[in-house]
């Protein structure tokens, strides 16, 4: 049952819905419960909780094993997140990446105000141009202009 | 070259969408990946190879970091100057690994949360009128740290992320040793546990009138 909602796109609905009918704890498979209750949510996901990632996150990333959101040993996720701080803290990235943000933010705009004027305009592409730019920049320093060629083929 | 770069980039947001798609799939029903694998071993090739230009991309940015040839500031840059600093340095294909991870990260999720953040303004005039209000007596010269301080503006993306986040699915995690009691129910050690935000985010006891 869980799978047919989780394939036709439905899982958050169909949980959501359980958790109207009978409350905070609803058993969702033969070892899956889910839980909607605030000190519950603490206990589980604040640091040093004992609470592992699932299975789900290795599988759900495969080919790129080892990076920070899979990781489940607690040391080795403290020494990645180390490394990542500098670069992730709100001085590095508005020193380095402001203006990239701005301008990125303001072309998408413009791009997106140009489509509309002609009729119907597709906000998730430009955003998601937008977005990819900006990342493979901070990610790679990566001169990403996508939305200079303004298309992304979809699936 | 400019144009070159270009379909370069193109292809790799297409691998990127495959691998994304392939992640779900295995995440979500890994029993129906591998009967895919089985049936039609073509197309989980086909990710495959979307998978290996992902990561190779990814590495050659390491190296190019490491060589110096990356222009600016960078994430990769910072985890090599960061792991030569200290003695465990990371693998060229872990540095490439982790910058791949960021852009899959990165770049769905703000778009999800934008064209939400569009739609939901655009469907409350008042909201629309009240924020544009708020924005045009920004001087032209607005940065980062004035639009932090608008409240309106904080308060309409803080709603979209409550209502709209771009992930409201489970967070899966297994109870440890002692278990989890949650509201007089016992979830003993190895139980997959978990929450979903998009029914926490309305919960009528912590949002009143939690659909705004």
């Amino acid at each position: 049952m869980l799978k047919y909602y989780i394939l036709t796109g439905k899982r958050i609905f169909y949980i959501h819905d359980l958790h109207k009918k009978y409350g905070s704890v609803v058993r969702i498979d033969t070892n899956e419960v889910n839980v909607c209750d605030l000190d519950a949510f603490s206990d589980i996901h604040r640091i040093g909780s004992g609470f592992t990632k699932a299975g789900w996150y290795d599988r759900a990333t495969y080919g790129i094993p080892g990076n920070v959101f899979v990781m489940t040993n607690v040391q080795d996720h403290a020494a990645r997140r180390k490394l990542l701080a500098r670069p992730f803290s709100r001085s590095s990235l508005l020193m380095n990446f402001q203006a990239l943000v701005a301008g990125r933010a303001r072309l998408a705009v413009a791009n997106i105000k140009r489509e509309a004027e002609l009729g119907e305009c597709d906000v998730m592409k430009w955003w998601t141009l937008m977005a990819t730019d900006v990342v493979a920049q901070v990610a790679f320093g990566e001169d990403s202009r996508l939305l200079e060629a303004g298309q992304v083929s979809w699936l | 070259m400019s144009s070159l770069r270009v379909v370069q980039k193109t292809k790799y947001i297409d691998d990127l969408e495959s691998m994304t798609l392939i992640w779900a799939l295995r995440g979500e029903a890994p029993a129906l990946y591998h009967i895919l694998r089985l049936v039609k071993p073509q197309i989980i090739r086909e990710f495959d190879a979307s998978l290996s230009n992902v990561i190779r991309y990814g590495a050659s940015a390491a190296v190019s970091a490491k060589e110096n040839k990356l222009q600016k500031h960078n994430v990769v840059k910072g985890m090599v100057d960061a792991t030569e600093a200290n003695e465990n340095a990371l693998t060229d294909s872990a540095l490439g690994a982790q910058a791949s991870a960021l852009i899959v990260a990165g770049s769905g999720t703000t778009a999800v949360t934008l064209t939400y953040a569009i739609w939901v303004i655009l469907s409350h005039p008042a909201v629309k009128s009240k924020l544009m209000q708020e924005v045009s007596a920004l001087p032209d010269t607005f940065d980062d740290t004035m639009l932090e301080n608008l409240p309106y503006l904080k308060a309409v993306i803080t709603e979209t992320l409550r209502l709209y986040g771009s992930a409201p699915g489970s967070l899966p995690r297994i109870a440890p040793d002692h278990g989890i009691s949650v509201q007089g129910v016992f979830l003993p050690a190895g139980t997959t546990v978990t929450t979903q935000s998009y029914t926490m985010h309305r919960d009528p006891a912590i949002f009143p009138d939690p659909e705004k």
